[in-house]
């Protein structure tokens, strides 16, 4: 549903996608891993458009989207929890989520609400707190409620389980999962904890210098030894 | 005690004026970092709008205050806006990305640009208004001294609160109002959240001008007298209004104003009218200096 054809994109004079392509299909968990500066969270910023990708192309529902803005490919349908959460600071926890309803026409808004406050009970207890005050781990809950009260197609996730105690970040993983089965929702995840993230995911690339350099199921990837001397000894 | 009182509600009538233009300043700081300089060039525009729309009705017979009041107000509102919509339109949007003293320049360029256009196409000379609104209520306490308040500053007063409760209302409640705030805080998000950014920066400039329009017909009202350069003195009076009141806060704006225009009316009543500007821009100064962000000013540092 998601094709990203040989995509380049640069911030400023830096070349951070050099012909990128990847794909996600229906009810699929894929993950992007590899170091600081790969090009991961570029990657995810370029599908929404946002540095519009230089060269190639990208394909949402069989539609280029390549030169859309960005409020118009989340309106189709791509919701993102991007890198370092980016938490409305000064809203409260409810006109965050509202903020995430932005794209829908708010029929569905108050059970969209509940199934956020079902999957992240935590939320409805600070529903009237603002952004800024949660931990990094309320934080985190927030930003993927929000992506998912746009009711999206396919849901981008940066580093979900940056900077957020280790026993929250085993919720989160178990949240994403569920997010996945539960509504079929096509999950596209970006993570340095390449462990936790190939360990769910059904697919998964592996980005260095700005390009694919490896991919495989999430499976073929555990098992690699190169993916397991460059990611994964010597931690999770 | 008389005398203070008369100071009281100058004071206040005037900050309001400044309060109003003073948002508009805040506002388009809030949301996209810049000091929009050619603003007071906007609230000089409200106020020659007015006086024209006046001078209209007048020829057109419309001689019941009430209704020629509604009608200036409307127009100088829709037209007004218009200016300030075509400003960020032309002078702005194209530079944003751009380095972050070009839409700075442009806003000084755009300023002398609306001056000047003001200038030979209505004149350099000073234009009057014949009195809309006369008369008022006069106290007059036991030692003779009497307190006048017109009916024009009852007129600024109510006026300006009406629009301070709608406008928060807006502000606080309406999805409108939310995708401000969300620009504010984080551009790339809200984009992200399926804002139309450009669309949301738009409308800041048009309720910034809408609100300089009404400060402009209240002025207009108040003096009787307006010329080409009037723009120019309010301009940094508001913004030092905004940005006493911390720049970004809208309630900031709005005390900034009170303030500052109370400053002045005492400073008038009990030392020097002449030197009301300079107790104006000293409090700037003190403010920079001792208060830099305001009074109800946001620090920009946020927990992450």
């Amino acid at each position: 549903m998601l094709e990203v054809q040989d995509v380049v994109a640069r911030y400023g004079a830096i070349e951070a996608l050099r012909g990128v392509s990847i794909r996600v299909e229906r009810g699929e968990i894929v993950t992007i891993i590899g170091a600081n500066g790969a090009g991961k969270s570029t990657l995810l910023m370029t599908i929404c458009g946002d540095p519009r990708a230089a060269s190639g192309r990208i394909l949402f529902e069989g539609r280029d989207i390549t030169h859309l803005p960005t409020y118009d490919i989340v309106r189709l349908g791509i919701a993102q929890a991007p890198e370092g959460r980016r938490i409305f600071p000064r809203m409260t926890v409810l006109e965050n989520l509202m903020m995430g309803a932005v794209p829908t026409d708010g029929s569905h808004f108050e059970e969209d609400l509940e199934r956020v406050f079902a999957l992240f009970p935590r939320l409805r207890e600070r529903r009237h707190q603002r952004g800024g005050t949660l931990s990094g781990g309320e934080q985190q809950m927030l930003c993927i409620g929000r992506a998912l009260m746009a009711r999206p197609k396919l849901l981008l996730m940066d580093e979900p389980s940056l900077g957020i105690a280790p026993i929250l970040v085993r919720q989160i993983f178990e949240a994403i999962v569920a997010i996945n089965r539960e509504r079929g929702l096509p999950i596209l995840l970006v993570e340095q904890n390449a462990y936790q993230a190939l360990r769910i995911a059904h697919r998964g690339y592996v980005l260095a210098g700005g390009r694919v350099v490896k991919q495989g199921t999430g499976r073929q990837l555990l098992a690699d030894p190169e993916v397991r001397a460059a990611y994964l000894e010597g931690g999770h | 005690m008389a005398y203070f009182l008369q100071q009281l509600i100058n004071g206040v009538a005037l900050g309001m004026v400044y309060g109003l233009i003073a948002i508009g300043y805040s506002m388009v700081y809030g949301i996209i970092g810049m000091i929009n300089f050619a603003h007071g060039e906007i609230y000089m525009i409200g106020a020659f709008v007015s006086l024209i729309a006046f001078t209209l009705l007048g020829m057109l017979g419309v001689s019941w205050a009430p209704l020629a009041l509604v009608v200036v107000l409307l127009t100088a509102i829709a037209i007004t806006s218009l200016y300030g919509w075509t400003v960020e339109r032309i002078a702005y949007r194209p530079l944003r990305g751009s380095f972050r003293l070009a839409p700075l320049i442009s806003a000084i360029g755009m300023s002398i640009f609306l001056q000047t256009y003001v200038q030979i196409t209505q004149g350099a000379k000073i234009k009057t208004l014949q009195p809309v609104i006369t008369g008022g209520f006069t106290f007059t306490d036991a030692s003779g001294f009497t307190v006048t308040i017109s009916w024009i500053q009852i007129l600024i007063v109510l006026l300006t609160l009406v629009l301070m409760a709608g406008f928060t209302w807006v502000i606080a409640k309406t999805p409108l109002g939310r995708a401000q705030r969300a620009c504010q805080q984080d551009l790339k998000m809200a984009a992200l959240c399926g804002v139309d950014v450009d669309r949301t920066i738009s409308l800041t400039f048009v309720i910034g001008a809408a609100l300089a329009a009404v400060a402009g017909l209240m002025a207009t009202l108040y003096y009787g007298v307006i010329d080409f350069f009037i723009g120019f003195l309010a301009g940094v009076k508001a913004f030092t209004a905004a940005v006493l009141g911390g720049i970004g806060s809208i309630p900031g704006a709005m005390l900034g104003g009170l303030v500052l225009g109370l400053a002045e009316a005492f400073w008038s009543g009990y030392f020097s009218i002449e030197y009301k500007d300079v107790a104006a821009f000293t409090i700037l100064v003190i403010v920079l200096i001792f208060l830099p962000t305001g009074i109800l000013g946001q620090p920009e540092i946020e927990k992450v």
